[in-house]
């Protein structure tokens, strides 16, 4: 048969989504108590039977045979349940038939014959077991060979048809197909089989047509004699492509029920003979010779396993003899059309696209992205027209490369559900006992990157399954469950795909890979011994060590972590270790959503713009003047920045793009030490006043590990368009791609490991200490505080949270009204605020250039002035209130040895404007007919308690705190509160489950409450009023907040 | 189980599960019963049927063959089956 390479590859697709299902359901099965799941079995022989099918009809000799072996062998299993042995034997069947699908059409070096002679073995044995256990009552089967029937000639005439009893239309046969004659019983079928009749029609009509069909054992029979019948020959006329010998193979019948009918002998005048019979048997052809046809039937089966399809329609009405009564074919059967009407639905919904088509379509968008880009370029700002234009252009194009990408997504799960049939392979040949959990399956990556993904991923599980899960004796005498366990979960964060696979092993030994390097001489001691503990882990991805103590055919050859961290770097991703001596690993992947066109930051170094992926950007930092030669220091070999109190290696661009070669110590040395000798110069040779410079370097994060790149200039952030590098370049490890910037030019994409690695970057234990530091602090507990001066003498600090932006002003700038000052800032006219006016502190000292800090929320705009930023630091709002306290200070706390004042932002604004505002009070009394209420404020940090509790005491609640959801309910045990405002994120109890337990209570049900949180996604959101919450409101805006508790108060006061 | 009612004139058959070992026996008197009733408008109901074995497809072609009903709804047969039986011609 023509193949068509169409059908052919959407065999395969569609073969494969098959074997998937089976995979699954196969490790489904094996669970113990799902030994005997029908439907599990069912849904097995569904998948197996379409393959057969669809294989028997693209004439794929080796698939049509393995499958028909295993569905029948799964068909014996429906009634005896599935016996461990079968399922390895499904498994390998499995995999034979994926290997089929790599080339269905060239499989002569696949032999499928052992496997089969296994199946078929199998099948016999289960059929002796079925024997066994039927009645012994039973009687003998028919003898279905031809010669002790009437009908035993083996090659029958066409025109030999009606003599034997058969009614059709000749002119319906086509001559291309085999024409035969199958004679069955259909208790034989029913009992030897074990599939009902019309299921064996079923798989007929899904290889080719009946023509007509009848029977003789019923004709002198009544309904009394049923009870005693055991068998019923019927005999069909079968139009198929497919030969006697296949179809026996088949429909696993005999060939001797199969009988050939030759078709040479048809002539016009028989065809005229049957015309004038007027019998309309059939009416269309079974099998499509479209090949959209045939696609739209495989949809329709797939989307309606339960039911069944349109094939019905292949065998037609015959003409009734007019004795028998008018019979009505179901017409009107409303529920299957609702269901035929259901599979035309989803028919238009789905379609199978060439990849090609879509990467021609990807490249377009690509190419539109640019256009845009060069537009915005050369648009006439001046004409109101032409920017609405641009506008409306960006738009669509934005919309459109979004819309496009997203066709290129698929969900991780297409690659996570081959996990467990990995694992459980490997499990069973080192015998151990391990589980793989998989979560997050929904999360989607590029259709590219998933592809790519496979292999490292799979890697990482067999060694986790090899090196990481210990043996079930050794696990159950540390003190472990027999059972290892491996989680792979995929999550979205920044922008990135993040997945973690984590085992509860054994762990890697660090002093282990440390005496390996150097023993293979991988690193010098030296090198070893300036080493954090994390990247002496991450030795294990350099070609060659390994920590297994044998090689095995699973893993320990050295090769693989090496080629792991390569493929995820390809992919412009990171891959991060991190491991505990005797608890387990966790190897965490970073991957970008999609590899075709990412935002980037556009930079400039030696008049060269490079584009820098922005996934790798953390954040900005600016050094002036003076501290561009102060704040940088040497460490060792290398420049470092200390960024809050982290040391912060430092490469500059420049350096590397001059450089060809990887950076040695040498290299490193010389670079510091050239740069060092500038800063010297510099420092001695000029004062603070005559420097008027600027040096930007971004932080960048290659997996969890940070560096500065120095540029010359930053110029921006824009979409671009990756393109692969051209042969010549590729070798330079430096560039991941290339894309065209708006005005035309060529830029090069930088690559960030690439960078990290030419130079030959050390991470130090300075460093990565800290980091561990404060990883190990609460993250709920811990928020971003910025440090700045405004006098000599004090430190304050004010939470991030809490502040709109931050302005350079020069203190030219600031004009005097009255006894307050103004200063105007893009139009807008803000009132300054020296810290000095408000506190009992030291006056801000003048510099050139003064900062002014803009808070959140405030009545009118006005900026706190600061003479200079230090910081912005991670830390837990633990603040005292012994050591130093003023009104407008929410505390103290020290930071670096520092007594650092934290200003009450709200409180400052309170004094600020009841001075000529005196409708707003710092505290409200509430009048006497007006009821006190009392408000239950549930806060774990000291920070928010006290800044939420002053908001609340300001307008007139009464306020009660409560560091958590328990003791929240302990103390609404003792008083009563009108209103409950509770903080989502808690130690011990959170808020959720908080006022949970509120609603359930019949005492506190009625409660308004308000959850005061800085969760701020929608579904967060819906969470907290799914669990009884009647308000949502985002930390820390003061106003929206009384709004939302007033509303409350009075809707419960109507109520 | 096999309901028998009667809806505006029609004799409705509806099995209450699948039709197969005593079931089918059932359902084979069930429509012997039919048959010999005389009724002429006959509805069998399968909505609760997805499998029949076959016994109860004999039953079927021969309650095909014999009756003398002028009007007989099969509803909500699975259309293989409903083919198949439309098919079959008892010689």
């Amino acid at each position: 048969m023509a193949q068509d390479a169409t059908m052919i590859n959407e065999f395969i697709a569609e073969a494969r989504e098959h074997l998937t299902n089976i995979e699954n359901d196969l490790l489904a099965l094996e669970d113990k108590e799902n030994h005997n799941d029908n439907s599990i079995i069912d849904s097995i022989f569904r998948s197996i039977h379409s393959i057969k099918g669809s294989s028997s009809f693209l004439n794929l000799k080796k698939i049509t045979q393995l499958s028909n072996n295993m569905e029948t062998l799964m068909q014996k299993c429906r009634k005896t349940g599935i016996k461990e042995t079968y399922i390895d034997i499904f498994f390998k069947g499995v995999d034979t038939l994926s290997q089929l699908l790599d080339n269905p059409l060239e499989t002569d070096n696949i032999s499928i014959r052992i496997i089969c002679n296994h199946l078929q073995s199998l099948i016999k044995d289960a059929s002796e077991d079925n024997n066994s256990k039927q009645d012994q009552s039973d009687e003998k089967m028919p003898d279905l060979k031809p010669e002790n029937k009437s009908l035993t000639m083996f090659n029958i005439q066409v025109n030999q048809l009606a003599d034997l009893g058969f009614q059709f239309d000749m002119s319906c046969l086509t001559d291309a197909h085999n024409l035969f004659i199958i004679r069955t019983d259909i208790f034989f079928i029913e009992k030897d089989k074990e599939m009902s009749f019309v299921s064996f029609i079923r798989d007929l009509i899904g290889m080719g047509k009946i023509i007509d069909a009848k029977t003789s054992g019923l004709s002198n029979l009544s309904f009394s004699d049923l009870d005693s019948l055991t068998h019923l020959d019927v005999e069909l006329l079968y139009e198929t492509s497919l030969t006697k010998d296949e179809m026996a193979m088949m429909l696993d019948i005999s060939d001797g029920c199969i009988f050939f009918v030759e078709k040479n002998h048809i002539r016009a005048s028989d065809i005229q003979k049957q015309n004038n019979q007027d019998k309309t048997l059939v009416d269309k052809p079974d099998i499509p010779k479209n090949p959209k046809t045939y696609h739209k039937q495989k949809i329709a089966q797939q989307d309606n396993r339960q039911k069944h399809t349109s094939q019905d329609d292949r065998i037609k009405k015959s003409n009734r003899s007019s004795s028998l009564p008018k019979y009505k074919v179901p017409d009107n059967d409303t529920h299957d059309q609702a269901v035929l009407k259901k599979s035309n639905t989803i028919k238009s919904e789905t379609i199978r696209i060439n990849i090609n088509i879509l990467d021609k379509i990807m490249n377009l968008a690509g190419e539109l992205v640019l256009v845009r880009n060069q537009q915005m370029l050369v648009i006439d700002r001046s004409n109101p027209k032409q920017i609405d234009i641009s506008q409306r252009l960006d738009m669509v194009t934005s919309e459109l490369q979004e819309a496009i990408m997203r066709t290129r997504m698929q969900p991780v799960k297409n690659l996570f559900s081959r996990l467990p049939r990995i694992v459980r392979d490997i499990s069973r040949k080192i015998g151990k006992s391990i589980v793989v959990i998989t979560s997050g399956e929904e999360v989607e990556l590029d259709k590219n990157i998933l592809e790519s993904l496979s292999d490292p991923l799979i890697h990482i599980i067999r060694n986790a399954c090899d090196h990481g899960i210990e043996s079930p004796q050794v696990r159950t005498s540390a003190g472990k469950p027999e059972t290892g366990c491996i989680k792979v979960h995929a999550y979205h964060e920044a922008g990135q795909i993040n997945i973690k696979v984590e085992d509860d092993g054994k762990g890697i030994d660090p002093e282990k890979i440390k005496d390996l390097a150097i023993q293979k001489k991988l690193k010098s001691e030296k090198e070893i011994n300036m080493m954090s503990s994390k990247d002496l882990l991450r030795l294990i991805m350099l070609p060659g060590l390994t920590t297994a103590p044998k090689t095995t055919e699973i893993s320990g050859r050295g090769v693989g972590m090496d080629v792991v961290k390569e493929s995820v770097e390809q992919m412009s991703g990171s891959i991060d270790l991190f491991s505990n001596l005797g608890e387990g690993t966790t190897m965490h992947l970073r991957l970008p959503l999609t590899l075709a066109i990412i935002p980037s930051l556009v930079v400039i170094v030696n008049n060269e713009r490079l584009a820098i992926p922005e996934v790798n950007v953390e954040e900005l930092v600016s050094l002036y003047d003076q501290d561009i030669y102060t704040f940088i220091e040497t460490n060792g070999d290398q420049e470092v920045f200390r960024l809050r109190n982290t040391l912060l290696p430092l490469v500059r661009l420049n350096e590397v793009l001059t450089r060809n070669t990887r950076f040695t110590e040498s290299v490193r040395f010389e670079i510091s030490e050239k740069y060092n000798h500038i800063s010297k110069q510099m420092i001695s040779n000029t004062t603070d006043d005559n420097l008027q410079e600027i040096l930007v370097f971004a932080v960048l994060k290659a997996g969890n590990r940070r560096f500065g790149l120095i540029v010359d200039q930053v110029l921006g952030t824009e979409e671009i368009v990756v393109n692969p590098l051209h042969s010549l370049i590729n070798t330079i490890k430096i560039y991941s791609g290339t894309t065209i910037m708006g005005d035309g030019t060529v830029a090069l994409i930088l690559d960030i490991n690439g960078i990290a690695n030419h130079c030959g970057l050390v991470f130090s234990n300075v460093s990565e200490k800290k980091d561990d530091k404060s990883k190990d602090r609460s993250q709920s507990d811990s928020h971003r505080i910025l440090l700045f001066k405004s006098g000599q003498n004090e430190q304050f600090a004010v939470p991030l949270l809490l502040m709109k932006r931050v302005e350079i002003i020069s203190p030219k700038q600031i004009q005097e009204i009255g006894d307050r000052e103004y200063i105007s800032i893009e139009g807008k006219t803000i009132q300054v605020v020296r810290l000095e006016n408000v506190l009992n502190v030291s006056s801000a000292t003048e510099s050139h250039r003064m900062y002014l800090l803009i808070p959140k929320q405030s009545p009118q705009p006005i900026g706190f002035l600061a003479s200079k930023l230090i910081d912005v630091i991670n830390m837990p709002l633990d603040l005292s209130k012994e050591d130093y306290m003023e009104e407008g200070l929410l505390g103290t706390a020290l930071i670096g040895e520092i007594i650092t004042l934290f200003i009450d932002i709200y409180k400052i604004i309170g004094k600020i404007f009841a001075h000529f505002q005196p409708e707003i009070q710092p505290e409200k009394q509430p009048s006497n007919n007006q009821k006190q209420i009392n408000v239950l404020l549930v806060e774990d940090t000291v920070f928010f308690r006290r800044l939420i509790k002053g908001q609340l005491v300001s307008e007139g609640f009464t306020v009660s705190t409560a560091e958590n959801g328990i003791e929240a309910l302990e103390l609404m045990e003792k008083e009563n509160f009108d209103m409950i405002v509770s903080d989502i994120e808690m130690p011990e109890m959170d808020g959720l489950t908080f006022i949970r337990a509120v609603r359930n209570n019949n005492k506190y049900k009625k409660i308004p409450a308000i959850a005061v949180t800085s969760l701020d996604s929608q579904e967060d959101r819906q969470k907290g009023l799914d669990a009884g919450f009647n308000g949502y409101q985002i930390k820390i805006d003061k106003e929206k907040l009384i709004n939302s508790l007033n509303q409350l108060l009075k809707i419960n006061e109507e109520d | 189980m096999i309901d028998i009612s009667e809806d505006e004139g029609i004799q409705v058959i509806t099995p209450q599960k699948n039709i197969e070992g005593d079931e089918s026996h059932f359902f084979c008197d069930v429509l012997d019963q039919v048959t010999s009733s005389g009724n002429s408008k006959i509805r069998l109901d399968f909505f609760n049927v997805t499998r029949i074995d076959a016994t109860a497809l004999c039953g079927l072609l021969l309650f095909k063959n014999m009756t003398q009903a002028e009007d007989i709804e099969m509803v909500k047969m699975d259309k293989i089956l409903s083919a198949l039986l439309s098919t079959i011609r008892i010689c």
